[in-house]
């Protein structure tokens, strides 16, 4: 059961059912994500963000695609797994878009754009980066798992 | 809101001049954007006694995610902010001048 009575499983889309347009935004943004960055970009970015926000345990609810074991390590040292240049761009951009957002720059964003990135896919990256911390975070504090 | 309280809010809300159930909802909306895997049931059990039902906690919690997810996805990108014409009090309770936001938010150390 969620935090809400209202809500009597742990499921985010029942918990963004009760909300009128909540759940229907949130797949039709899902679905844009997954599509155009594919599952496991948009997986990986979950878990690491989940890994910033001490979230862990959701870890598996986010994985995806990726191996449980990969996932997990994704959340606690992505910098330790075998991961493509592109990925550790990202991944570096996902990282600081959480914990210091703040003190994101145009160098930053550079970065990305130099592992082979456009102007639009860094927009997407963006979106999956802010996405995820707003989904992680209603599921921490309803006590829903994030979908 | 005035603009010498929406300043006092930012800078430090608990001591503005906010009612016991603002003060409730702005408690909660913090730890949901510092640190959300803190929060338990006795957080929103601090709400339902300041007064709020259960679909009124979820409009807070949604409230609170959707300017987590814009707000980042401005700081990610870097959206120009000298299209806003903030009042030097707001200015000041983010502790940043009016020049600064006159430049691109990036321009500062390329």
């Amino acid at each position: 059961m969620s935090r809400l009575r209202m809500v009597s499983s742990k499921r985010f889309d029942d918990l963004l059912r009760t909300a009128p347009g909540a759940l229907e935004a949130d797949t039709a943004m899902r679905r844009l994500l997954v599509e155009q960055l594919t599952a496991r970009l948009f997986s990986l970015i979950g878990v690491v963000v989940a890994g910033c926000l001490r979230c862990d345990p959701f870890v598996e609810a986010l994985r995806g695609p990726l191996d449980r074991d990969f996932a997990a390590q994704a959340a606690s040292d992505w910098r330790s797994l075998g991961l493509t240049a592109l990925e550790k761009a990202v991944l570096e951009y996902a990282e600081k878009g959480t914990v210091d957002e703040a003190a994101v720059r145009r160098r930053d964003v550079d970065e990305v754009r130099n592992a082979g990135l456009n102007d639009r896919d860094v927009l997407l990256i963006a979106t999956a980066i802010a996405y995820h911390n707003y989904a992680i975070r209603m599921a921490a504090a309803f006590d829903v798992d994030p979908l | 809101m005035a603009v010498e309280e929406v300043a006092k809010v930012i800078s430090n809300w608990r001591d503005a001049d906010l009612d016991d159930q603002e003060k409730a909802m702005l408690a909660f909306t913090e730890k949901f954007t510092l640190t959300p895997s803190q929060i338990t049931d006795a957080d929103i059990e601090a709400l339902r006694r300041a007064g709020f039902s259960d679909e009124e906690i979820l409009s807070i919690g949604l409230g609170a995610g959707y300017r987590n997810w814009v707000d980042r996805i401005a700081d990610l990108l870097g959206v120009e902010e000298e299209k806003f014409d903030f009042p030097e009090e707001i200015l000041k309770a983010f502790g940043v001048t009016r020049e600064r936001l006159q430049t691109s938010l990036y321009e500062d150390d390329r």
